[in-house]
């Protein structure tokens, strides 16, 4: 699979997370929405659960495809 | 920016949701495409905004997860409209507004005229007054091609003429006759009937190549103005070498000769001029149709003053001029300054005076051959004088006197048929 040089995103249908500073952060490939607080946001993915923790957490928008996340971020999780 | 602006104008709610799975709630509307943005939680209700259109898709989603929204604030222009939907007066002036602006744009408020250089744009504005297609006039009432064909009649050097409305400006492209000037604009025009060539001014023959007539000169005659150079009557020669017959006809021919022009110009090389001291004060005004209103201005106008001024059409758009000019009118202080020319730069002022009028020659056809120029300084006075030795095309058609023997002669012969 490596040798094709296929985008991973792609193939695998892995989660993407951009996280600007510690206060941004922008998710693509996510499936749901499994739990949102201010303090926590977990969201399923493809192949695993994404946690967020932090404070404030609010969500500037989502789609389908992918979500915007402000506040300030504590910690980034993977569950299975 | 540009997003938040479609949202304002499409408007948009800002909502609390409560109930019993309100994450399963979020992640339909995703799935249904209903955009939710600025979600956040407080507590146990969430609040998010969503458009007018996606509130609208809810109450499917609603009744499947059990919960329940609250509206706590309507935004965008929709909301606005109906907020102050009872304010008539304030419609009918946005209404008003905007079909004034419309009934404006049947009007020229804008005129532009290119390519003369001969007539002037004020003698053409006048003309267009007189025409009906001035200043502030409707476009329904101008016919473009009316006043094309008015222009090209009303002035003989205008040998091709364009109007065009593009908006509220009307575009006027003329095409002047600077070949060969306004006297031989005239007389170029070749005419029916008995005409002789004669000299235009004194000067020495170089070529003629006569294509109908009988020369009367040839290369290298003198000729004075007025003389005939070529004239219009064809005799014809019966076999004795007697003149049978003679024809008149329109004289015509190619004639060049040497001409001289004088050449005096005198200029002083010491006088005063205004120089710009310090910075300057402006003064704004507004001019609506033909009314100019001065804006207050907070400063005195001191003497002596340079004034500049700057003017600005307003525009709804391109070529959609409305008839609102702002003028910003700039007033520098300045003083009078001696200025003394030196002998060098007295010299170039000349040549650049010489130069000037040469070009005028070259655009009516002349060409200069030779140059005898003499530049004389006295008395704080700088003088030229000289003469331009020049090739150029002379020749006049004027109205042919025909002989009335020949007329009788001919006569004579009809008896003896």
């Amino acid at each position: 699979m490596d040798s094709l040089e296929l985008p991973k995103d792609l193939v695998y249908g892995a989660v993407l997370v951009s996280i600007t500073g510690r206060q941004e952060m922008l998710i693509e490939n996510y499936r749901g929405i499994l739990e949102y607080t201010k303090n926590h946001i977990s969201l399923q993915t493809k192949t695993c659960r994404l946690v967020i923790r932090g404070k404030d957490l609010d969500i500037s928008y989502y789609t389908n495809e992918e979500m915007k996340i402000t506040g300030w971020i504590d910690a980034l999780m993977y569950e299975n | 920016m540009f997003l938040s602006l479609v949202k304002y104008f499409r408007g948009y709610l800002l909502v609390r949701l409560n109930g019993y799975s309100p994450e399963r709630f979020l992640n339909l509307c995703s799935n249904h495409n209903i955009l939710i943005w600025n979600l956040s939680s407080s507590g146990a209700a969430y609040e998010f905004n969503i458009s007018i259109a996606g509130y609208r898709k809810l109450k499917p989603l609603l009744k499947k997860t059990k919960t329940r929204v609250v509206i706590l604030q309507k935004n965008g222009f929709p909301f606005f409209l109906y907020r102050y939907r009872k304010r008539k007066l304030f419609f009918a002036g946005i209404v008003f507004g905007a079909g004034f602006l419309l009934y404006l744009t049947t009007f020229i408020w804008l005129i532009d005229i290119n390519g003369n250089s001969l007539i002037t744009d004020a003698s053409i504005l006048t003309f267009l007054e007189e025409n009906g297609a001035s200043f502030g006039s409707r476009k329904a009432s101008i016919d473009c091609s009316a006043l094309e064909e008015a222009l090209r009649s009303a002035y003989d050097d205008v040998i091709w003429a364009s109007v065009r409305l593009n908006g509220t400006k009307m575009t006027i492209d003329l095409q002047e006759n600077l070949i060969t000037g306004k006297d031989e604009g005239e007389s170029a025009v070749k005419p029916e009937g008995a005409y002789d060539l004669t000299a235009e001014k004194d000067g020495v023959i170089t070529s003629i190549i006569t294509r109908n007539g009988t020369p009367a000169v040839r290369a290298g005659s003198e000729v004075k103005a007025g003389d005939l150079l070529v004239g219009s009557r064809l005799d014809i020669y019966n076999d004795s070498n007697e003149v049978c017959e003679s024809i008149y006809v329109t004289a015509d021919a190619d004639i060049f000769a040497q001409t001289q022009y004088a050449y005096k110009d005198s200029f002083p090389m010491r006088f005063s001029r205004k120089v710009r001291t310090g910075e300057g004060k402006s003064s704004y005004s507004v001019s609506l149709f033909s009314y100019q209103i001065d804006l207050p201005s907070f400063f005195q106008k001191k003497e002596p003053y340079l004034s500049c001024t700057e003017s600005r059409q307003l525009a709804l758009a391109k070529d959609y001029y409305i008839p609102v000019i702002l003028e910003k009118t700039t007033y520098y202080d300045c003083d009078y300054e001696n200025v003394t020319l030196t002998k060098a730069q007295a010299k170039e002022k000349a040549n650049e005076n010489i130069a000037v009028f040469l070009k005028k020659l070259k655009e009516k056809g002349v060409q200069i051959t030779d140059k005898n120029v003499m530049i004389e300084f006295a008395d704080h006075t700088c003088s030229v004088s000289g003469t331009f030795t020049a090739i150029e095309r002379i020749g006049r058609y004027e109205p042919a006197e025909q002989n009335e023997p020949q007329s009788d002669e001919r006569q004579t012969e009809n008896e003896s048929d």
